[in-house]
């Protein structure tokens, strides 16, 4: 007896570090990613000058680099790299949390017409005379907070009712997201901040700074130590109510609370880059093919893969057409929506 | 001793003579300029402006006209796709579609000054505050609109040290707006024509206070659209609506109306999205003219459901303008006025030629030879 517990300890390790060893090779995949993308870009700035252009701001350096690569490098593609990244984790990380409380691998913040609800509710306050600039955009990104929340309280509605399919489900967040989609181009017609609110329909991260990197950051790391304490309930959770509630999981406070934080993050994203879909619905479900069941792996995983799939996407965005731009929302659309359409056909198996 | 005395005065005289005439060198890093843009902003910039990039084609165009096309460093990808016309430019690099323009590339270009649309609102999203870390500044000028277009080709002309040429420019072209408003000014109001001027789909327009509209009204026309009440505004491009500039109104009060003349401006949304360009490459500029779409256009308005009884259709008066940001809201406008007031008074303005001063306007100042089709049918 006591033999098969050690054996079982033993494969159960084993089983653990080779998911840490994946999060851990995501990791490094990542950092290796930002060494190749950051001297990409339509200016003709060599690897040699985005070197010594990233040099020569570290402390304790003597490092000399021309005014006009040091802000393209320091002011336009750092700042948007770090952004991707962010948002992807932001976005991936919401779609994980959504995907485990509703037990729905179709769901995330895009398919449930969470985002396109935060949008509106950002082009509103917009709208009303609100900017993104200074502190006023913490009333955009409050008045996006909102409208999500109002959103996903419509959704949870849905979900809890009897008989309720994940495929209903799914359906009725679509709905709301189309909804919610022509409201904010209605609104961004209609208003006087036509020419700022356009942007957020579209879903790109032209306007990256560090400065809104670091308020999405901030609402980032707000949320990811209170998941990953809940991350113990969530796995309980997967295995059904009776189970959880045996366990003792408080399942309404897990659930609301999981929820509420993968609005927040993703209010705190869409303000600055509109709405991106499907990276919060592809990152997950790959983070759950690779990690399995337990969501200590499946955050840090999908996180990992989420920033992977924006910067890459971005970077393809920013580079391929020359100086002509194509956003990343845009970009991002032709991949997900073959990818929506494999997890609608393939659902039987991940039932099974 | 005499003759020394005569030859150091000689120099001395030279040298005042000189001095008087050649214009003294100066830094030119050290002088700058204020100019006010088209949105109010008072821009200072150094002067003259030796490095510029154009955001749009009209603004290219107009430094075309300035003769400052070797200062252009960088135009925007819709120039850069009417290649026939700004074939000058061919070389320049592109920064990207003026609604998104690339910062990157931009700032690369190392422009002193960036030349943008005040309106419509095409996104440049945050253009001045994504350029400000890099010193360059930004200039909002129209150049559609006949109202700001005087005081814009000036302050464009200041900027670029050539005041004088702008003068020449405005000249040429106001002596001619001038002699059309003259023959008009005193129609009655009761006699006007009434003219309805289309845009890229069957009942949108431009607002009222757009380039078109205000051609009609100096045209000595009345603009039937700018009575009619407005249903909501419209935009084909789901990325750039633009409140109040792009309208559409409903079929049925422009029947009601009953225009004695209709304009149409011949865009196409799948040309823009496929081609770059607002009409097909056969319209407008171009030396293979071909107008079986503007017959088309022409057929379609001829025939449209309840069109059939209006003196426009009855009479004929139907014609198809080449795209407007080509045409019509182009620096050349008063091109296109001279052909609306030739549609709609032809007696009054019989000696008139606006194709005449067009190939004047396009060989005096961009030094191009005059060709394509701008407007159907020529008379």
């Amino acid at each position: 007896m006591k033999q098969e517990v050690v054996e079982i300890e033993r494969v159960y390790a084993r089983y653990t570090a080779r998911k840490v060893a994946i999060i851990l090779a995501l990791l490094a995949a990542l950092a290796a990613v930002v060494v190749v993308v950051t001297p990409l870009g339509v200016a003709s700035v060599g690897w040699g000058e985005v070197v010594r252009a990233i040099l020569s701001k570290l402390p304790f350096l003597d490092v000399e680099s021309g005014r006009r690569a040091s802000i393209i490098v320091w002011d336009l593609r750092l700042p948007r790299i770090a952004m991707a990244i962010v948002c992807g984790m932001g976005l991936a990380l919401s779609g994980a949390v959504m995907q485990g409380v509703l037990r729905n691998p179709l769901a995330s913040p895009f398919t449930l017409g969470i985002s396109s609800a935060a949008c509106f509710g950002g082009t509103v306050a917009m709208v009303c005379g609100a900017t993104m600039a200074g502190g006023d955009r913490y009333v955009v990104i409050a008045s996006a907070f909102l409208f999500g929340l109002g959103a996903l309280v419509l959704i949870y509605g849905i979900s809890r009712r009897r008989g309720a399919t994940p495929e209903m489900v799914i359906l009725c967040g679509i709905a709301l997201m189309y909804l919610f989609l022509a409201l904010s181009s209605t609104l961004s017609v209609a208003g006087p901040a036509a020419g700022a609110s356009f942007l957020l329909i579209s879903g790109n991260l032209v306007q990256s700074s560090w400065e809104t990197m670091r308020v999405t950051l901030g609402f980032l790391l707000i949320s990811i130590p209170l998941l990953l304490k809940y991350s113990w309930d969530l796995n309980a959770l997967a295995l059904g109510d009776e189970v959880a509630l045996g366990l003792g999981v408080n399942l309404r406070r897990v659930r609301v609370v999981c929820l509420v934080l993968a609005t927040v993050i993703v209010s705190g994203i869409v303000c600055f880059t509109g709405v991106i879909g499907f990276v919060c619905l592809m990152a997950p479900y790959i983070a759950r093919m690779m990690m399995g069941n337990d969501h200590r792996l499946i955050f840090p995983c999908s996180a990992l893969i989420g920033a992977l799939l924006l910067l890459g996407t971005d970077t393809l965005g920013r580079t391929i057409g020359g100086s002509f731009e194509i956003p990343v929302g845009l970009l991002i659309t032709l991949i997900g929506v073959p990818f929506l359409i494999y997890l609608a056909l393939g659902r039987r198996s991940y039932e099974a | 001793m005499k003759n020394k005395i005569r030859f150091v005065a000689a120099v001395i005289v030279a040298c005042l003579i000189a001095g008087a005439i050649l214009p003294i060198p100066q830094t030119s890093a050290q002088r700058t300029i204020t100019v006010e843009d088209s949105l109010g902003h008072e821009v200072e910039l150094p002067y003259p402006i030796e490095r510029l990039v154009t955001l749009t084609p009209v603004a290219l165009e107009v430094a075309w006209a300035l003769g400052a096309e070797n200062r252009v460093v960088g135009i925007d990808q819709f120039s850069k796709w009417n290649d026939e016309f700004f074939l000058a430019f061919r070389d320049k690099p592109s920064v990207g579609l003026p609604p998104l323009p690339n910062y990157e590339k931009i700032i690369d270009l190392n422009p002193q000054v960036v030349i943008a649309f005040a309106s419509p609102p095409l996104g440049y999203p945050k253009l001045e505050n994504r350029l400000e870390v890099a010193g360059i500044k930004v200039v909002r000028l129209n150049f559609h609109d006949p109202k700001t277009y005087d005081r814009e080709v000036k302050a464009f002309g200041q900027m670029l040290g050539r005041k004088k040429r702008a003068e020449e420019f405005l000249n040429f072209s106001g002596s001619w707006v001038n002699e059309i408003e003259e023959r008009v000014k005193n129609i009655p109001l009761g006699e006007r024509v009434r003219v309805y001027y289309e845009w890229i789909e069957p009942y949108t327009i431009y607002g009222k206070e757009a380039g078109p509209s205000q051609l009609i009204t100096m045209a000595g026309g009345v603009d039937v659209a700018s009575e009619v009440e407005i249903t909501s505004s419209y935009s084909p491009f789901p990325f750039a609506p633009t409140a109040g500039f792009f309208l559409s109104i409903s079929g049925e009060s422009i029947v009601e109306e009953d225009p004695q003349v209709i304009l149409k401006d011949l865009m196409n949304l799948l040309d823009i999205v496929f081609f770059g360009r607002m009409a097909p490459k056969t319209i407008g500029y171009t030396s293979k003219p071909d107008i079986r779409r503007m017959e088309e256009a022409r057929d379609e308005i001829m025939n449209r459901a309840g069109f059939g009884g209006m003196d426009a259709v009855k009479n004929g008066d139907v014609y198809i303008f080449a795209p407007s940001p080509e045409f019509a809201m182009s620096p050349r406008w008063p091109v296109a006025l001279g052909y609306i007031a030739k549609r709609c008074y032809p007696d009054r303005f019989e000696d008139i030629a606006p194709e005449s001063f067009h190939k004047e306007w396009l060989e005096r100042w961009y030094g191009l030879e005059y060709k394509g089709v701008f407007v159907y049918p020529e008379e």
